[in-house]
């Protein structure tokens, strides 16, 4: 069955009462109606400088189901963490271990109910109610639909957002006119978030940027931070053939993790959700996931935040029974959809950060710092940087289920990490730590990795050996002119490309 | 000029098939129809598309170009028994009670 508006908040509010050293209630601007809206922040452990999850529910109103499987997760969860059990959710297990992960690694944000106004409309008076309840000035028509009134590209027409305010898909009078799109911005700027799923329903689709024009990845002057965009007033599907640019690492992430959590969605009992940009449903602008992905390329400041709609379920034969499934059907999507909400939080798990908890415990480490300032001071400078950090990012799934399962891994990564420290206290990749950080790599090299992550293991081994007797500052220097699978060897290396000393 | 619905009762809602030429596309986006979460299709260079519709809007889509099928009418009442009971809270809790940090020590 659906819950009410009150009792998510109850819940909520429960939760933290219960759980003080582990859940941390946020409270947020009251709804439009003047209703309560709280997040929870869930963090399990000692553990400090998290990456965090975001996961949203409920935004459109009549998708009873989304909010009621966050609290459900939420509650699972922790179940499983205290219990020290699995996480079993149909066919698919969560081990003990990985929940233990993702608890003690992450900050997991919940906001279960992000408009509770619209869910209680549609408990009392129209079912398939999907707006807010803001009264618009000069009209009798209620509600902004919060799924367009986030910043990116708002105000922009297509077929599924307006500018009328009697319409499903009214965009309201500004961006962020609202107290419930402002809470999602919030949670945004105040916490440092990579990763973030919207729930929706329905479809069985996982969608990822972008939702208002085609992905295109060769052209980077075609992105909306450096196209002129006055002039759209409209975005029309079949003009004007704009493709917006995104990286093909970034893309490749996204596909990457998406895929892995339809593997998971999979798992529980057979149901395959597609993995497809936002735009293969249909053009949208204003969207909140697409805005929290566009933060970083607006504002290079801001985090990369990989975000994701989830669309949950699928057609039932009639409109009402597909955004709020029959009993126990409702179950068995929740379980599905979890499953792939654990997927992504295992895949926003940090792997480095979680070898470092082995080798340094919960307590914070200077070498985990160092590391963290290299990549979030020196390597987004530019974006040969940035490209490091990306090929580290691409193989951080199946870094984390190594890290996870492979004893032998998880020692030599971590000898990996603490020489990296020694080599950034020294200030200097002397030739006795570069042979032993080689020594390292080609340990890993052996082990039974992806045929991709041991050709980036390699380049890692040679550049390594082309950069020896060089301080820590012209390494740095060197990562942020010379991209990973750039060819050619390190200026004024000994030891150019192709000269093994492995 | 936007149609002002009467805030306290539903509109009455039919779920439609709507046919589109691909030239009347800007005009039916002025119109309030409620996209249902599905790919678009073409056939025939129509757009066809799967949505709520009010009944106040129908006239005013053919008047646009679209062709429209209604579907059915849609009930916009709630069922009760889709709805939990507000009492039920503490059962959702029940498996996280004995791990509780709040409960004074020794308590059952």
């Amino acid at each position: 069955m659906y819950t009410r508006s009150g009792s998510i908040e109850n819940i909520n509010q429960i939760l933290a009462t219960w759980f003080p050293s582990m859940i941390d209630r946020i409270i947020l601007e009251d709804s439009r109606g003047g209703r309560t809206i709280s997040a929870l922040r869930i963090s399990a452990g000692d553990a400090s400088d998290r990456h965090g999850v975001l996961f949203v529910g409920g935004t459109h109103a009549r998708e009873l189901l989304n909010p009621d499987l966050l609290v459900d997760m939420t509650i699972g969860l922790l179940v499983s963490y205290l219990n020290g059990s699995d996480y079993v959710l149909g066919g698919r297990v969560w081990s003990a271990n990985t929940v233990r992960i993702v608890m003690e690694t992450l900050d997991i944000f919940i906001l279960p109910n992000a408009n509770p106004d619209g869910r209680e409309y549609v408990f009392d008076v129209n079912r398939m109610w999907r707006k807010n309840r803001a009264p618009n000035a000069g009209t009798a028509c209620v509600g902004v639909d919060l799924n367009r009134n986030f910043e990116l590209l708002w105000g922009v027409e297509t077929v599924a957002t307006s500018s009328d305010p009697c319409s499903a898909v009214y965009f309201g009078p500004s961006a962020f006119s609202e107290p419930e799109t402002r809470n999602v911005k919030r949670l945004l700027d105040d916490f440092d978030v990579e990763c973030m799923v919207d729930v929706h329903s329905y479809s069985e689709l996982i969608l990822h940027p972008w939702g208002h024009a085609p992905n295109q990845t060769t052209d980077p002057s075609q992105q909306f931070s450096s196209t002129d965009m006055s002039g759209w007033d409209s975005l029309p599907a079949d003009a004007p053939g704009y493709e917006e640019y995104i990286t093909p690492l970034d893309l490749e992430r996204f596909e990457k993790v998406g895929g892995a959590a339809a593997e998971a969605i999979k798992d529980v009992r057979g149901r395959v959700y597609v993995v497809q940009p936002g735009t293969d449903l249909y053009r949208t602008t204003g969207t909140t996931s697409d805005y929290a992905y566009s933060r970083h390329i607006a504002d290079p400041d801001l985090r990369k935040v990989y975000a994701f709609t989830f669309e949950t379920g699928y057609w039932q034969g009639t409109a009402e029974e597909s955004f709020q499934p029959p009993f126990p059907e409702a179950d068995r999507i929740a379980e599905e959809a979890t499953s792939g909400l654990v997927s992504i939080l295992h895949s926003c798990v940090c792997a480095i950060h979680l070898i470092g908890l082995d080798l340094f415990g919960d307590g914070e480490d200077e070498t985990l710092m160092a590391m963290r300032a290299i990549r979030d001071e020196h390597l987004i400078q530019t974006g040969a940087g940035q490209a490091w950090t990306e090929m580290l990012d691409r193989h951080s799934a199946e870094l984390i289920r190594l890290a996870t399962a492979d004893e032998g891994f998880r020692s030599i990564a971590g000898e990996l990490i603490a020489l990296t420290g020694t080599v950034l206290r020294s200030k200097v990749v002397d030739s006795e730590h570069s042979g032993e950080v080689r020594q390292l790599l080609g340990a890993l090299e052996t082990s039974d990795i992806s045929n991709e992550l041991r050709a980036d293991l390699r380049r890692l081994h040679l550049l390594t050996r082309q950069l020896q007797e060089r301080s820590v500052d012209e390494v740095l220097g060197v990562l942020k002119r010379v991209r990973p699978h750039g060819r050619g060897s390190v200026p004024g290396s000994k030891h150019p490309e192709g000269e093994s000393g492995s | 000029m936007a149609t002002e619905y009467d805030q306290s009762q539903p509109p009455t809602l039919f779920e439609a098939t709507i046919s589109i030429p691909r030239e009347a596309r800007r005009r039916i986006q002025t119109l309030h129809i409620d996209v249902l979460p599905e790919p678009e299709r073409i056939e025939d260079d129509q757009i066809l598309i799967h949505a709520i519709v009010p009944l106040d809007q129908i006239v005013a889509l053919v008047d646009a170009g679209a062709r429209v099928t209604l579907r059915r009418l849609i009930d916009p009442e709630m069922p009760s028994d889709l709805i939990r009971p507000e009492d039920e809270v503490a059962d959702r809790l029940r498996p996280l009670e004995p791990f509780r940090e709040d409960r004074p020590e020794g308590a059952e």
